[in-house]
């Protein structure tokens, strides 16, 4: 383009170099006209660059046709451009050599000539809008006029200001200077030129109309276009005439458009005239090209990319094709980059001959290679190593490629491709990740400059929505901030700007925007997530911000990392820095715990797409793919144990014992090692390993309120729950109380591993073993193909080994401890209390189904059970049915027989299916030892399972069990009775009921299952009488009391009753309710609702 | 910035734990809970002062659990942006340094620490050093919050001592 200052001096000769021609060529006033309308162009190119783009381009572009007509031979550019810039690069060196050549004009003066070739080239330019009409016309007359014009102008004006600038002084030259230039503007030398107004020209004035030479489109040969528009142009050369051909203005073709070529001119006969015999042409068909789309036509895309040095590139063509390529740099003034990259070379040119199939590898150049094949054209210089034509550098292929055989966006590398790449500078010193990483920042840096300068600008619409601060970045009103109300377009955006007095009259507030003005804007602090590119998902706080890259604190590394602005949102949630990965879709997660190869833990720390960087268990960091970890499931309940036998849970507090004496939160618990987090560790985002063994739990989250503690834990809480606890657990018929403990340390649904079937749905029929469940969803492997379900809980029934099937919905609202898993358990014997308390122990734990049942069975429906099976005497029907799902389910006929027995021991023992089936000494130790710490031998006779299990009495702490706990037991004084079940089998042997038993209660006689009321207990508590409901009395003493076995009848809501036990003994009133094993009892006379064991109260009969 | 607040808790507790002492479990699992727990929109609950009430629990059916509102006061801690605290560095590392006031973590971004400061990884303890100055584990700093992040259990804030009279308190 022409400076402004070449204007100055060139606006002038024009004027005059056209007024010229209007004196001279009169005959040519046709010509001129166009001519005229050239120059105006060309002006206005100049004046008002803006408005007449698109004329001022189309133009060019014509006489850049136009020229090449002329230099068709010469210019065999492979590479189709339509940039105009290097067109006019070409056209001028070209044209200026040519027409040089063609003047021959006499070059002296060596300052002259360069001051004067610059002039000269624009001159020439102005001429190339003539020049049209040179060849076109070829008027010889008007090309001597034209030169006579040049040297005229340059003899006339210009010698005596630069070649007599020696012999002139300085005011002289002032003198001349103004002469020449005041009032220039005015009317100077413009005085005769075509009247334009300089400043500014209506668009449409410059577009062709009506009477302008109208544009035919004809069909051509694929291929063939430029071929055609040379041989037309050529046509047009020889055949030069005044009258042939003059009213063909110009013929060109569009890269974009193959097939098609235009021709500019008055009529359609005159194309078919000049297109005629063209070889590749179908002049038959014509289409002339609408007015208003001939701007179009021309209009030239002005797509400069811009590359800079480092970034990646891929190389459209060649050999090459698709590879990847390192800008080393930009070559200035043409628009050759000079890009490094692998070279595919074939040192002994085999795979070249077997065509183009394959193409050698990418790899290094290797002089050794290159010797061997051709050492002749092997040289070096510096650095570099010249092989046959090509430039190796570290042995890197350097080489210059235009731009435009290069794509420079949507590169994408791959991790691999840059791997390889890398591979050659990691070679000398090996160290491959650290070039990786150089690499693949040097080429980030780049993209970002690139982003940074010219996306920052690229903003669109779509990447706003409404409610997003941004400023303004271009125009009047950079600088102003607002907040985007609406989206109109793709690229207007309407924003309600923060200054108050730009909102005055400016419609509701807002002004409009095109995207591309604005930026978006953050502040330091903001917590921001990232939409696009490497980063994507990730969330931080913006650290700070530079024009239009921002930094940001990650959440996840705790690392930084620059973001274009552009490419960032507000946002409050935290990444989960895989929400995008794959590693999502297997649920994956940072900070997962996960099983490697070798049965090796590890925490992942970075999900990639198809990767993770994981720490695993010996302290290091392995990068594996995703395929080749499982995760772990559930790790609510994965605990470990310290070096002070405390467990570790996840999220506790955690000190390594000994090395570096780290500390951090638990982030992943195993039993061999706890993956801790911690701040003060930079590496691997704070995350290190420690062995379980060797951590020490800080955390006193080790709540003496978890009712899922331990139990020392829970003992040392308080004397009234531990030690109720242990001897109620111990006395078996409360082991409802007991036993829930122990199914809930052993948290496991009593479901697992249970043999199911299904009864409705898709899966009817199938049986299968549960596996997990999940709410109402059952995961069952089926037993047919293995294959794991979900199931829906209500369709399922579970399977008991006698065949029986019951709905699984009835099976785990039993287990849960509805009555009849109580009663079940109740009769299953005193052992269903002994084993309820059992079951927090081992055993307990894998008779899951057992000690469920014994959680939260109110003893009141136990003991009405046991009641039941007693009247049935023999097997009663739950009894079977208990049993039968139990592995000792033979044992069942012996409880029957054992309660029959009244006091055998051995009976009652024989029964405790379960403390013989889970055979675990331990538990049933524990059982029995809370039994008889509390009440002595007395009691064993109920925690039966003492007498029968070896392990037991070791671990008795209240001494020596009696072997025939039935008839031994007698002696021992209760701590209280039990009015359990087995409440009454102790007393069976020993004086529980005389104990409790006060007049007006209401009693059920374990024997014979009639009930009764005390009438009145006498000689000393040695003798009771009992009023029966059928009618007579019963006396009970010390001799029959085991025989009669009797219980006080348990009070229902709104019964009168008694106190047997405790402080308020003796104290009658109401029960007004209940809650599990607790009453609520309010005492004659008292507004007041006291909490009291539901065992503590018999019924009142107020009537006797 | 620290505020005295009337908070309700609700507490569920174990049937086990009903009984004679309910009052009590319910206290002791109240300060268990609470304290130094930190909810987004209160920030860090550093005390509690005084238990106002404990409301009649209620149970929920089929659990058995009793669950209790509580009312008390306590004193909350709750940073703000803009809000100039002194903190105690923690860790120093090449991005910054991380530094604590009471339970919170404030992380400095090198960015954010004057220029003049440099990282020197070769003192011991790492440290962040001007001409007169130095910031290692353990110094007093005046910290200017220039943004937080607040999940459910922590408050994370970002920091700057890159402005007048914020750095290293003497």
């Amino acid at each position: 383009m022409a400076d402004g200052v070449e204007d100055m001096f060139d606006d002038n000769p024009k004027g005059r170099q056209y007024s010229d021609n209007d004196d001279d060529d009169d005959d040519e006033s046709q010509n001129l006209g166009t001519r005229r309308r050239r120059q105006q162009y060309s002006d206005e190119e100049d004046d008002d660059q803006d408005d007449t783009n698109l004329g001022t381009r189309g133009n060019r572009n014509r006489n850049n046709y136009s020229d090449e007509d002329g230099e068709m031979d010469e210019d065999d550019n492979e590479d189709e451009e339509d940039e105009e810039d290097e067109e006019d690069d070409y056209s001028y060196r070209k044209k200026g050599a040519e027409k040089g050549g063609r003047r021959k004009r006499p070059r002296t003066h060596n300052f002259l000539d360069i001051e004067a070739s610059v002039d000269t080239d624009e001159e020439e330019e102005d001429e190339d809008d003539g020049a049209l009409g040179d060849f076109i016309v070829d008027n010889e007359a008007e090309l001597a006029s034209a030169e006579k014009d040049a040297l005229r102008h340059r003899s006339a004006v210009r010698p005596p200001v630069f070649h007599d600038d020696d012999t002139l002084d300085a005011d002289a030259i002032e003198a001349q200077l103004r002469e020449r230039y005041s009032g220039y503007s005015v009317s100077g030398g413009r005085g005769a030129a075509p009247p334009i107004d300089t400043d500014w020209v209506p668009q449409r004035l410059i577009i062709p109309g009506i009477n302008d030479p109208h544009l035919w489109m004809a069909r051509c040969a694929h291929g063939k276009e430029r071929d055609a528009v040379f041989a037309a142009s050529r046509r047009v050369l020889e055949r030069a005439g005044p009258s042939k051909f003059k009213n063909i203005y110009s013929i060109f073709c569009r890269d974009g458009l193959p097939g098609y070529l235009y021709v500019e001119a008055k009529g359609q006969l005159d194309v078919q005239a000049l297109l005629d015999g063209i070889p590749g042409v179908y002049a038959y068909k014509l289409i002339l090209v609408p007015i208003s789309d001939m701007v179009d036509v021309v209009k030239v895309k002005a797509h400069i990319p811009k590359i800079n040095p480092g970034s990646w590139v891929r190389v459209r063509r060649g050999n090459y094709a698709g590879d990847l390529a390192q800008v080393v740099s930009v070559i200035e003034s043409s628009d050759a980059v000079e890009v490094r990259m692998l070279p595919r070379l074939d040192y002994n040119g085999e795979s070249r001959s077997n065509g183009r199939g394959t193409r050698p590898p990418q790899r290094l150049f290797s002089v050794e290679d290159a010797q061997r094949a051709d050492p002749r054209t092997l040289s070096s210089r510096q650095n570099e190593i010249l092989w046959k034509g090509d430039r190796f550098i570290n042995g890197y292929l350097h080489k210059d490629i235009r731009a435009s055989s290069l794509q420079t966006d949507n590169v994408n590398p791959t991790l691999e491709e840059i791997a390889k790449f890398a591979a050659g500078e990691a070679g000398e010193d090996g160290d491959e990740q650290s070039a990786i990483a150089a690499l693949a920042s040097q080429a980030a840096a780049a993209s970002g400059a690139i982003d940074g300068v010219d996306e920052a600008n690229g903003l669109s619409a779509r990447d706003l929505v409404p409610g997003e601060y941004v400023e303004v970045v271009e125009g009047d009103l950079a600088g102003v901030a607002g907040v985007v109300r609406s989206i109109e377009s793709d690229s207007v955006v309407r924003i309600a700007p923060e200054l108050g007095g730009l909102i005055r009259g400016v419609r509701g507030g807002t002004m409009s925007f095109s995207a591309r003005q604005l930026r978006k804007r953050f502040r330091t602090g903001d917590h921001v997530k990232v939409l696009n590119g490497r980063h994507k998902n990730e969330t931080g706080m913006v650290l700070s911000v530079a024009d239009a890259v921002a930094t940001l604190h990650t959440d996840i590394n705790k690392s930084e990392i620059r973001v274009l602005t552009k490419d960032l949102r507000i946002s409050s949630d935290v990444s989960t820095a895989t929400s995008d990965s794959q590693g999502a879709l297997v649920g994956l997660d940072i900070h997962d715990l996960v099983h490697l190869e070798g049965n090796q833990m590890g925490v992942v720390l970075k999900a990639d797409r198809d990767t993770l960087t994981v720490l695993d268990d010996r302290n290091e960091t392995r990068t594996v793919a995703l395929a080749s970890v499982r995760p772990t499931r559930g790790g609510f309940e994965r605990t470990g144990v310290d070096c002070n036998g405390n467990p570790i849970r996840r999220g506790d507090s955690v000190r390594e014992v000994g090395g570096a004496r780290r500390q951090g939160t638990a982030m992943q618990v195993t039993r061999f090692v706890t993956f801790m987090q911690s701040s003060d560790q930079s590496s691997n985002s704070g995350v290190f390993v420690v062995r379980t063994r060797q951590a020490e739990s800080l955390s006193s989250r080790q709540s003496s309120l978890d009712p899922y503690a331990t139990r020392t834990l829970r003992a040392g809480n308080g004397g009234e729950g531990g030690r109720g606890r242990g001897g109620r657990g111990g006395r078996g018929g409360r082991g409802g109380r007991g036993g829930h403990v122990g199914v809930l340390r052993g948290r496991r649904d009593p479901l697992i591993s249970k043999s199911v079937v299904a009864n409705r749905g898709p899966y009817k029929g199938y049986m299968g073993i549960v596996k997990e469940v999940l709410g109402d969803l059952v995961r069952v492997e089926l037993l047919t193909n293995s294959r794991v379900v979900n199931i829906d809980k209500d369709k399922l029934s579970v399977r008991l080994p006698s065949g029986d099937t019951i709905p699984v919905v009835d099976y785990a609202s039993e287990a849960q401890g509805a009555g009849g898993a109580g009663g079940r358990s109740g009769d299953g014997g005193g052992g269903g209390g002994g084993g309820g308390y059992g079951g927090s122990q081992p055993g307990g734990r894998d008779r899951g189904y057992n000690s469920g049942s014994s959680w939260g069975a109110p003893p009141s429906v136990s003991q009405g059970s046991v009641g039941d099976s007693r009247a049935n005497t023999a097997a009663a029907s739950p009894a079977a049915s208990f049993g039968a799902w139990d592995p000792a389910g033979p044992g069942a006929a012996g409880p029957a027989s054992g309660w029959d027995a009244g006091s055998d021991g051995g009976g009652g023992g024989g029964w405790d299916t379960r403390s013989r089936a889970a055979g675990n000494g331990g538990s049933l130790g524990w059982g029995g030892g809370g039994d008889a710490g509390a009440r002595g031998g007395g009691s064993s006779s109920w925690g039966t399972p003492a007498p029968v299990t070896p392990g037991a009495f070791p671990q008795t702490p209240g001494g020596p069990f009696p072997q025939t706990p039935g008839s031994g037991g007698g002696g021992g004084g209760g701590y209280y009775d039990a009015p359990t079940p087995g409440g009454w089998a102790a007393e069976a042997g020993g004086d529980g009921f005389f104990s409790w038993a006060v007049a007006r209660a209401m009693v059920e006689l374990g024997g014979s299952g009639q009930r009764g009321t005390i009438r009145e207990v006498a000689a000393e508590r040695q003798q009771a009488v009992v009023q029966l409901e059928t009618g007579g009395t019963q006396v009970i003493d010390r001799a029959s009391v085991g025989r009669h076995a009797p219980r006080p009848v348990r009070a229902e809501k709104r019964d009168r009753v008694v106190v047997i036990r405790g402080a308020r003994r003796g104290t009658l009133g109401t029960m007004v309710g209940k809650d599990g094993t607790e009453a609520f009892f309010q005492a004659d006379g008292d507004a007041t609702w006291h909490p009291e064991p539901l065992r503590n109260l018999a019924v009142y009969n107020d009537r006797h | 910035m620290f505020f005295h607040k009337k908070l309700t808790h609700t507490i569920t507790l174990h049937p086990s734990f009903l009984g004679p002492r309910m009052r009590e479990f319910v206290t002791q699992r109240l300060y268990e809970d609470v304290k130094d727990s930190c909810s987004g929109r209160y920030g860090y609950i550093v005390a509690v002062v005084a238990i106002l009430e404990i409301k009649m629990g209620k149970i929920i059916p089929g659990i058995g659990s009793a669950e209790f509102d509580v009312q008390y006061s306590a004193i909350l801690f709750r940073p703000f942006k803009n809000e100039v605290m002194d903190a105690v560095v923690s860790t120093v590392n090449h991005m910054g340094f991380f530094a604590k006031a009471g339970p919170l973590e404030i992380f400095v971004s090198q960015v954010l620490i004057p220029a003049d400061m440099k990282f020197n990884p070769h003192s011991n303890p790492p440290s962040y050093q001007s001409e007169e100055q130095k910031i290692e584990v353990g110094t007093l700093v005046r910290v200017k919050i220039s943004g937080a992040r607040v999940d459910a259990t922590a408050i994370f804030a970002i920091g700057t001592i890159k402005e007048d009279y914020l750095g290293v308190i003497e």
